[in-house]
């Protein structure tokens, strides 16, 4: 009989609590494209922070440890340096495919014929390679400087002396690209930089020239050595093991180390880059990774107010909605209370009316969620949005909070109901 | 011992106006009462008291043996259900349940819905053909009856009818009072309220309320 009331509730009130489904559907929609947004707000935000650059440098051991101990800076000691053959060993470590890019550098000085001696820096600016696993890879300065202004073009590969000149420099020595600039090799010789073109970044690039490394390699008498290695990776925001582990690894319980080692912290991932190459020591960019961790904590709070204010209105609206509902039913119900039904089992039966209509309209929500979370994805970082189980039984509570606040002030006026009022006054 | 005993009952509303002042009723089993009177003279009131729908403020009301001022809101819910039948002058049926359906929630709220004796319920008032049908699909006849039947399903001791034929053509009006007649003289105790001397003159005894006063007529 109580299946049949309720059936018989919502035929003849479908449209009543159609509204209230629409509404639920509505709220719930975005709660779920928010929710899934957020959970996979990381991976994207990460993915849109390495247009910004490096988050990892890779120097050699002794070169650190002067540095660190003594103050000292480049030119001020004799120099250590790491292999160029070693880089490619970046692409095995298990974090592999959070890699995303690299680039060696070896910088030094360079005497030009017509302008005394100058910074320079060799580097890949797109270099193919193949990896240690057999797999393929181009990677260099094109894939990490996105915002560097380039007047003229990238220099190709092949193109082994083309290079791009700092903006200040350029002007310094009032050159522009397709200038020719003449240098003094190591060994006497005589050698040409064809500007590619002029580069403006905002840093050191400005009063440097950039080249090749091959050739800077030769200008400065260091055949196959490098400086160092800066790597943009994929990382997860730090926490308090991470920053536990950076200041010492051997701090760790096995079992904290296992859950470290395994996931995608920038210290993990440096620590895993050490492994890899020999002499090295690979410290996180504070900087950029304690910015990727702020930006990201504030997107996610942002989804997440978003979220909550979506489901307060849509509480709000079934508030609404389900108050005018019992008022017009007052008589239907005022008369169940007269023949016999207690508060309880009144409040139940509207309940039951209220939830299979907020279920109804929390299942649609659900899916027109996930379909604005890939309209979000695509829109907003050019990707689908992956679907996070996790958000079904979040969404569940959510749901049956927001039908529980939204039916109070109803249930409160159904307590109050008097079948006496309503039946035929006092 | 009398089915319904008031002695001394007021109602006072919000400690200010007074709709019932030093009432005193008795109805015996099987007894036919009607409560006539004009309008706003406390009638409703004083059928609301009697049906448990509402608690007086003063006096004491006695209703098959349970004295109303000793019990909490949750009892008097039971109370009514228990022992009270319904009749309202506009048929408050449940709109989306038929004419069956319709008994088998009072069944619900009391024990336990049985179709078969709904059935023989409606089949009682003359109804057993129209039992699947809506309320909007019945006359006003025939939804009273509906009403009557229903007040009938859960065998209560006292059965009060507020204007039944209120909204009836002269011609249901009769069926409804034959209705009547048959379950008094099955032993059934009515109470009807009700301003139509036709109504009124059915009954085997007719008390007057005047002002929120009871007095014989």
């Amino acid at each position: 009989m109580f299946w049949q009331m309720v059936k018989g509730a919502i035929l003849r009130q479908g449209r009543q609590l159609l509204f209230v489904a629409l509404t639920v559907a509505l709220g719930v929609s975005l709660a779920t494209a928010m929710l899934n947004v957020m959970f996979d707000v990381g991976d994207k935000v990460n993915q849109e922070l390495k247009a910004f650059g490096a988050n990892i440098t890779v120097t050699s051991k002794n070169a650190s440890i002067l540095k660190d101990i003594y103050g000292l800076e480049e030119g001020s000691a004799p120099k250590e340096y790491l292999l160029e053959e070693d880089v490619g060993k970046l692409k095995t470590i298990f974090w592999t495919n959070n890699i995303v890019a690299f680039s060696p550098h070896l910088t030094g000085s360079i005497k030009l014929e017509n302008g005394g001696t100058v910074p320079l820096t060799g580097t890949w600016f797109d270099h193919y390679m193949k990896l240690p696993t057999g797999e393929e890879f181009s990677t260099g300065e094109q894939y990490m400087k996105s915002w560097w202004q380039i007047d003229g073009a990238w220099p190709a590969e092949k193109d082994a002396g083309a290079v791009l000149v700092g903006k200040a420099l350029a002007q310094k020595l009032k050159v522009k690209t397709g200038d020719e600039l003449a240098y003094a090799k190591q060994d006497g010789g005589r050698g040409f930089f064809k500007i590619a073109g002029v580069v403006s970044g905002g840093g050191e690039e400005e009063n440097q020239i950039v080249a090749q490394l091959p050739v800077v390699q030769e200008a400065l008498g260091l055949p196959g050595k490098i400086d160092t290695i800066n790597v943009s990776a994929m990382t997860t925001p730090e926490n308090e093991l991470a920053r536990r582990a950076a200041a010492n690894p051997k701090s760790l319980s096995l079992k904290e180390y296992e859950i470290w080692y395994c996931t995608s912290y920038v210290s993990s991932i440096a620590f895993q880059i050490e492994e890899v190459i020999q002499n090295s020591v690979a410290r996180p960019v504070r900087q950029i990774a304690e910015s990727e961790g702020r930006i990201l904590d504030k997107t996610q709070l942002l989804m997440l107010l978003i979220t909550i204010l979506s489901l307060l209105s849509a509480t709000m609206g079934v508030s609404n909605l389900v108050s005018a509902n019992i008022m017009e039913r007052s008589r239907e119900l005022g008369l169940l209370k007269a023949i016999g039904a207690t508060d309880r089992s009144v409040v139940v039966l509207v309940l039951t009316e209220i939830f299979m209509a907020g279920l109804i309209g929390g299942v649609a929500g659900y899916f027109a969620g996930l379909g604005f979370a890939q309209i979000i994805g695509h829109a907003v970082f050019g990707s689908g949005i992956a679907v996070n189980m996790m958000v079904i039984p979040l969404l569940i509570v959510l749901l049956i909070l927001m039908l529980l606040l939204g039916s109070l002030p109803a249930i409160r006026s159904l307590l109050g109901l008097h079948p006496a009022i309503v039946l035929h006054g006092r | 011992m009398s089915l319904l005993k008031l002695t001394d009952v007021a109602m006072v509303y919000g400690g200010r106006v007074t709709a019932l002042e030093h009432v005193n009723l008795t109805v015996e089993k099987g007894d036919w009462l009607a409560i006539m009177g004009p309008s706003g003279s406390g009638k409703t009131t004083l059928m609301n008291i009697i049906g448990c729908m509402d608690k007086h403020t003063a006096g004491q009301v006695v209703l098959d043996g349970i004295d109303l001022n000793e019990v909490t809101k949750n009892e008097l819910t039971r109370i009514r259900r228990d022992k009270i039948g319904m009749v309202f002058q506009q048929f408050h049926l449940i709109p989306y349940l038929t004419a069956v359906e319709n008994l088998m929630v009072a069944q619900y709220y009391h024990s336990i819905p049985d179709r078969n004796e709904a059935m023989a319920a409606l089949d009682r008032v003359g109804l057993a053909d129209r039992a699947d049908h809506l309320p909007s699909e019945l006359s006003g006849g025939e939804q009273q009856r509906v009403c009557i039947a229903r007040a009938l399903i859960n065998y209560p001791v006292l059965i009060l009818a507020d204007e039944p034929t209120g909204n009836l053509d002269e011609k249901n009006e009769k069926l409804v009072m034959d209705l009547f007649r048959e379950l008094n003289k099955e032993g059934h105790t009515i109470i009807t309220v009700t301003h139509s001397d036709k109504v009124g003159q059915a009954a085997k005894r007719i008390v007057i309320i005047e002002h929120g006063h009871l007095r014989d007529a």
